[in-house]
């Protein structure tokens, strides 16, 4: 018969293992290249985003001009981040939001969403479609590397997307 | 005419806001309303100093409902906070208020009386009318107030600045982090930029060329340019895109003057 004691003893090692698990992903996770995809029409705009997220470490950012684009090379490789505009060519942002919440791969990419759409409840349409954080253009850099870096936060304590 | 300063203005909206709720429910002139507010708003966050350009808003305006608007030469360039602005704002309320025809307005000499000629009579008039009655009572009551109070700015370093200038400074610079060299590569990009989508707008008038190109003006800081561009993007009138192209050159002249 098992007794209690020991029963208390494995799940004392098995909350052990599952902690020591969970730092070393962290810890793998803080020295590998975070894979940032950026999807905004506008050079300009892009160009603003891309030096910002610049000032972070350890993060690629990848350029995407069109939503249909965007989406297809998210499903031939993941991004650990995905920053996207609403207005897009070929696909609009929410839609591309909804398609990525509604496919078991993609859903646990940290989506957010800034836009210059002037309607009240913008954000809580993006919300609704999937995204995690939404911003107004325009927006502050230094608000922007916030929220990024609060995601990468997240990202490290939840283990990296599965390729 | 008396001059108000700046708190007259926004009580002069937040008048006009009331009058049109009871009187007169014609939805442009809550864009009206709302125009004035976000410059007396942007005015005091730049620090007291009348950025909107009155001939432009008038001109918009003016086009919107088929006013023609003559100005004499010379006062091509009256700013916000001028008096005319308030006559611009007279006339245009009550020819939309009243439902006149598009009349043709001139300025008297001494740009403190607006005629308008309107079809109907060929002879110029003076405004009249009970909401001009009202807003020139709100003026009379204020004794005192002169053509350089209206015209201070409690910021005199900044004025000249800020008057030359179509772009926000302090924008600007969040944007770019205050890296210089970001700044010239982020210029050069919205110079071209707009130029590809001004020429595609010539080509198709689209809410998506517009909105795109708004985001790209609010992130250089040229929010006057942002803001033509949001209007359009709502009412799409393609006569409108010479005042979009004088704007976007006017900030695009800034920006690389500054570079220099």
């Amino acid at each position: 018969m098992v007794s209690l004691k020991s029963v208390l003893a494995y799940l004392r090692i098995g909350l052990y293992q599952w902690e020591m698990a969970g730092r070393e992903r962290t810890a793998i996770r803080m020295n590998e290249l975070i894979q940032v995809y950026v999807v905004e029409d506008s050079p300009t705009q892009a160009l603003g985003v891309k030096r910002a997220l610049l000032q972070l470490p350890n993060l690629k950012v990848t350029l995407f001009h069109d939503g249909l684009e965007a989406y297809r090379s998210i499903q031939k490789h993941k991004p650990d981040i995905l920053l996207m505009d609403l207005i897009l060519p070929s696909l609009h942002g929410l839609a591309l939001c909804r398609l990525l919440k509604f496919h078991l791969d993609f859903q646990q990419i940290p989506l957010l969403v800034f836009s210059s759409i002037t309607e009240s409840d913008i954000a809580e349409q993006a919300r609704q479609a999937g995204a995690d954080e939404f911003l107004s253009k325009p927006f502050d850099p230094a608000v922007l590397i916030q929220r990024v870096q609060a995601m990468i936060v997240r990202l490290s304590e939840v283990g990296p997307v599965a390729p | 005419m008396k001059a108000p300063p700046l708190e007259l203005w926004e009580e002069l909206w937040a008048a006009l806001d009331r009058e049109l709720a009871r009187h007169a429910p014609v939805e442009d002139l809550g864009w009206l309303v709302r125009q004035g507010r976000w410059a007396c708003e942007y005015a005091r966050r730049a620090g007291g100093l009348q950025l909107f350009d009155a001939s432009a808003w008038a001109s918009e305006m003016g086009a919107r409902h088929g006013l023609e608007i003559h100005l004499a030469p010379g006062d091509e360039r009256w700013r916000w906070g001028d008096p005319v602005a308030l006559e611009y704002l007279v006339v245009a309320l009550c020819w939309r208020a009243y439902g006149c025809q598009a009349p043709a307005l001139q300025f008297a000499g001494d740009l403190s009386e607006v005629c308008i000629q309107g079809p109907a009579n060929p002879d110029d008039l003076l405004l009249s009318g009970p909401l001009v009655s009202h807003l020139m009572g709100q003026l009379a009551a204020r004794p005192g107030d002169s053509m350089e109070e209206m015209f201070r700015c409690p910021c005199p370093a900044r004025q000249t600045e800020l008057l030359s200038s179509p772009v926000d400074l302090e924008a600007l610079n969040r944007s770019c982090m205050d890296d210089a060299e970001f700044e010239r590569e982020l210029v050069d990009t919205f110079a071209a930029e707009g130029q590809r989508q001004l020429a595609g707008l010539a080509l198709k008038y689209t809410s998506h060329i517009l909105h795109s190109l708004k985001g790209s003006a609010a992130m250089v800081g040229a929010l006057r340019l942002a803001e033509l561009l949001d209007e359009q993007e709502k009412t799409l009138q393609k006569d409108h895109l010479p005042i979009l192209q004088a704007e976007f050159k006017r900030v695009v002249d800034f920006l690389q003057a500054r570079l220099k």
